[in-house]
């Protein structure tokens, strides 16, 4: 047979279950003038030439390449090996149409595809398994501490669907292969022959959906931080220039300085701002400010801490008020009162052994505010809803 | 000891141990005996061929007895010729249990 020498190299766009495929794909590009001449991982190597009916069978690698007992007997019937894919299985063609099948009782090719097929039954089963462990891991984490949408703001709403996706794609893909392993590996067992001449267009549409699925999940999560830069940015609170939409220690300190009350100093260590956005919560600050005592002392003085956000919707600011209550555990018998600040406000004030709690939410926007300090936050749940205006 | 026999052979093997109850034989001499003595109703294809004889090589129902260049002759062991005989004495269960329904 003379052919041609170009090279074609095309993508083998085939799970290894899917034999019927693969088989009737190579015929067809034989009947196009592509000779199949070897692989580089997904890709199919083809020399050119006079299109040609030609049938491929593949059968069962047990190593790289088919010994060469079996080289000269199938010789002999008409078939020749041509290349071996994936360590799994031994491609053979005859292009002579009198050349007998190459396994006339389909039992036999059950034998040696029984020990592959189960160790892939296995693997698959083990892999699905193995992500829906993590999948459940993952919402079992985010839910576990009682505040999941603020793990899940905190973590990105982007990169999190992205990674349930991933999950659920590779989930759903791994259980795909179990069934179709199972199937082959039944219906090998009860003699059915792998059919010549399917249809396989079905599945090389899914083959390159599910690849194309994948490659762009995983280059989304590679480069989102990249090009989306949904990352937290800080930096000391006198560096900021800009507008706080929440009111820090210095705007409620009171003139003269009371003893025994905080300040803040203005100092650069501890008193630390950071903000990032999310798709669910575009604004989102947190500001840690230290503070000293009047006079100074030298167990370091107080505590403020600010987490605010600006939610995408009032539901969401809703919930986030919630889980922020959750997160910000009073202790046993604090006084805890709701506080009337006007419709659609919603305020909870909080004071124990001279921790004082401060949840504010309105429309799309929440804050929690903690304080150790001695001056009281309730009367400054008001301000705190104006300095809202200051973003 | 010989491996337990797990029911009934595949019409092909039991006539590849036929074929070699006559002496050893290669491969191809196994393929064209079989095919004469079924006139041409069982034709083998070597995949099913080769993948029965590893087989039975690896069950020792058959082994090598000579290897000349790329052509191995194997011949039937002990065990496979019992194999062989509790297949031979089931089909002819069979036969018989199939002719007294008849009657």
């Amino acid at each position: 047979m003379k052919r041609a020498k170009r090279i074609v190299w095309k993508v083998f766009p085939f799970e290894m279950y899917d034999l019927e495929s693969i088989q009737s794909w190579l015929e067809d590009r034989a009947k196009e003038g592509l000779f199949l001449q070897g692989f580089i991982l997904r890709w199919a190597k083809f020399t050119v030439g006079t299109p040609q009916t030609i049938r491929y069978r593949l059968e069962p690698a047990a190593e790289a390449e088919p010994d060469k007992e079996k080289l000269d007997l199938y010789a002999q019937y008409g078939w020749d090996y041509v290349a071996t894919w994936s360590n799994e299985y031994y491609i053979f063609m005859a292009d002579d149409e009198n050349a007998r099948e190459l396994y006339t009782d389909p039992h036999t090719l059950a034998i040696p595809m029984r020990k592959r097929l189960r160790s892939r039954c296995f693997w698959t089963l083990f892999g699905a398994v193995f992500w829906l462990a993590n999948l459940v891991g993952l919402f079992v984490a985010a839910f576990w501490n009682g505040y999941p949408l603020l793990n899940w703001i905190q973590a990105g709403t982007i990169q999190c669907a992205i990674v349930v996706i991933l999950l659920l794609i590779e989930i759903f893909s791994l259980v795909g292969q179990f069934a179709h392993y199972s199937k082959l590996k039944t219906s090998l067992k009860k003699g059915k022959p792998i059919r010549s001449g399917a249809v396989y267009g079905k599945q090389v549409r899914r083959w390159y959906l599910s690849f194309a699925a994948t490659m762009i999940l995983i280059i989304s999560l590679l480069f989102y931080p990249v090009f989306l830069g949904n990352q937290e940015t800080g930096m000391q609170l006198p560096e900021y220039e800009g507008n706080l939409p929440f009111l820090q220690i210095s705007d409620f300190e009171e003139e003269p300085l009371q003893i025994g009350g905080f300040f803040y100093d203005g100092c650069d260590q501890g008193n630390y701002l950071v903000w990032q956005s999310d798709v669910l919560a575009p604004k989102q600050w947190k500001l840690t400010q230290l503070a000293d005592t009047v006079p100074p002392r030298a167990d370091g003085g107080g505590f403020y801490w600010v987490e605010y956000y600006q939610a995408k919707s009032s539901a969401i600011a809703s919930r986030l008020g919630y889980e922020l209550l959750v997160k910000y555990p009073r202790s046993e018998g604090c006084k805890e009162e709701i506080l009337s600040l006007g419709e659609d406000i919603y305020g909870v004030y909080s004071q124990t052994e001279g921790k004082q709690y401060l949840l504010l939410q309105k429309d799309t926007q929440v804050e929690m505010i903690y304080y150790n300090g001695n001056v009281s936050l309730k009367p400054l749940a008001s301000e705190y809803l104006q300095a809202w205006e200051r973003s | 000891m010989r491996k337990e026999f797990r029911g009934p052979l595949t019409e092909t093997m039991f006539y590849i141990l036929m074929a070699l109850q006559s002496g050893p034989l290669c491969g191809i001499e196994i393929a064209e005996r079989i095919e004469k003595r079924t006139r041409g109703r069982i034709r083998m294809g070597p995949g099913t061929l080769y993948t029965i004889l590893s087989k039975f090589a690896e069950d020792k129902w058959i082994r090598e007895i000579q290897v000349t260049g790329r052509k191995r002759t194997y011949g039937i062991t002990q065990l496979g010729t019992t194999v062989y005989l509790e297949e031979v004495q089931r089909l002819r269960q069979c036969l018989e249990d199939a002719q007294e329904e008849q009657e």
